[in-house]
């Protein structure tokens, strides 16, 4: 990033090549839409592109761009939220066009040899039932392994906040999934 | 049985699962865990429910999205939006009009005696030079007027774009080598 803001275009390429497919990933869990996924996940690095002078060495440059795609994440949930309702066919299946529904109950019983796809649309429509902060909390944390300190860096909060977000977001998980856990 | 566990316990039990808790706050979680069956169900249920989000796995992104992006960049302005014959042109404005208000704020005072100045409403205008035409400049000397006048291109925060530096370096280089 550093050769970058010194004027090295090279270096800008060099670092979209290594970092599209996590913020791929991190946006498609943010999102959960596809489509936009990849529209965002270039707007992210086009925002480095012009924005390059802001960045301060004394940020990890992971959690520059991360936090660009939270924010971003957020003004297109946000928007949804006023308007076009969230896309999440993809995640429900062709049979399931409302997935906060009630789980059917006769579908996989705990304990039953479930398919992973089903397991995989399952988790991921608990993950977007939960609130936003909540949603990008345990994003961050479950499955980019970021430590509260630096979550709290990329969602501007207290270690405190996330604390709390993570254990709540958690009870929700619990409550969308407990179908699927043993105990 | 864990529904006993009030919400301050379940976000102790959620950092000590993540390792987020001091010495003294995990010491303290792991044996509660160990004293009291509500707490290890409820760290069992973490741990499960932990092991369950994994099932998620996001798609791969298209292999070409990365060079579809730095397709775009290229196509885009980078930092700062500029165009140097206007800088130059706004820069030489700026520097003539500083000039002619100087020479003849001067003239007034040593033309005039001190009873007359209040008198002359209206001096003489006197056109300054006419800036040069920056089309009618190399690269070269738009580049070294970008160094001569580092203090306005500051004051413009105009330093901050990638042709200004670069401008900058290759001027500094090729006074280096004495060319």
């Amino acid at each position: 990033m550093l050769r970058f803001q010194r004027g090295d275009l090279a270096a800008f390429d060099e670092l979209v090549r290594r970092n599209t497919p996590r913020v791929h990933a991190l946006i498609y869990r943010f999102l959960g839409d596809p489509g936009m996924v990849e529209d965002l996940t270039q707007e992210v690095f086009l925002r480095v592109f012009r924005t390059a002078e802001r960045y301060q060495p004394t940020a990890k440059f992971s959690t520059w761009l991360y936090r660009i795609a939270a924010n971003l994440s957020f003004n297109v949930l946000r928007s949804r939220k006023k308007g076009t309702p969230v896309s999440l066919e993809h995640l429900a299946g062709p049979d399931q066009e409302h997935p906060r529904q009630t789980p059917d109950p006769s579908a996989a019983a705990p304990g039953e040899d479930m398919d992973h796809e089903e397991l995989s649309r399952q988790v991921a429509r608990a993950i977007a039932s939960l609130p936003d902060n909540q949603r990008i909390a345990i994003v961050l944390n479950k499955y980019e392994n970021k430590s509260y300190q630096e979550i709290s860096e990329v969602m501007d909060c207290s270690t405190m906040a996330v604390k709390s977000l993570l254990s709540r977001a958690r009870g929700n998980l619990r409550d969308e999934l407990r179908r699927y856990l043993q105990s | 049985m864990t529904e006993r566990l009030g919400q301050n316990d379940r976000d102790d039990l959620s950092a000590y699962l993540d390792g987020e808790l001091s010495a003294d706050e995990a010491e303290r979680v792991r044996s509660t865990v160990e004293a009291d069956p509500a707490w290890a169900d409820a760290l069992r249920e973490l741990g499960e429910l932990d092991a369950l989000l994994d099932a998620w796995a996001p798609p791969e992104a298209p292999a070409d999205l990365g060079e579809r992006i730095i397709a775009a960049a290229d196509h885009r302005p980078r930092g700062r939006v500029l165009s140097w014959p206007k800088v130059f042109a706004g820069a030489m404005a700026a520097a003539a009009a500083i000039l002619l208000a100087i020479g003849v704020g001067l003239r007034v005072s040593e033309t005039t005696p001190e009873t007359e100045r209040e008198e002359i409403a209206r001096p003489e205008p006197e056109r300054p030079s006419e800036p040069i035409d920056p089309a009618d400049m190399t690269e070269e000397q738009i580049d070294e007027f970008a160094v001569e006048n580092l203090g306005f291109f500051k004051d413009y925060d105009v330093l901050t774009d990638f042709e200004t530096l670069e401008a900058i370096e290759r001027v500094e280089r090729a006074r280096s080598s004495g060319t």
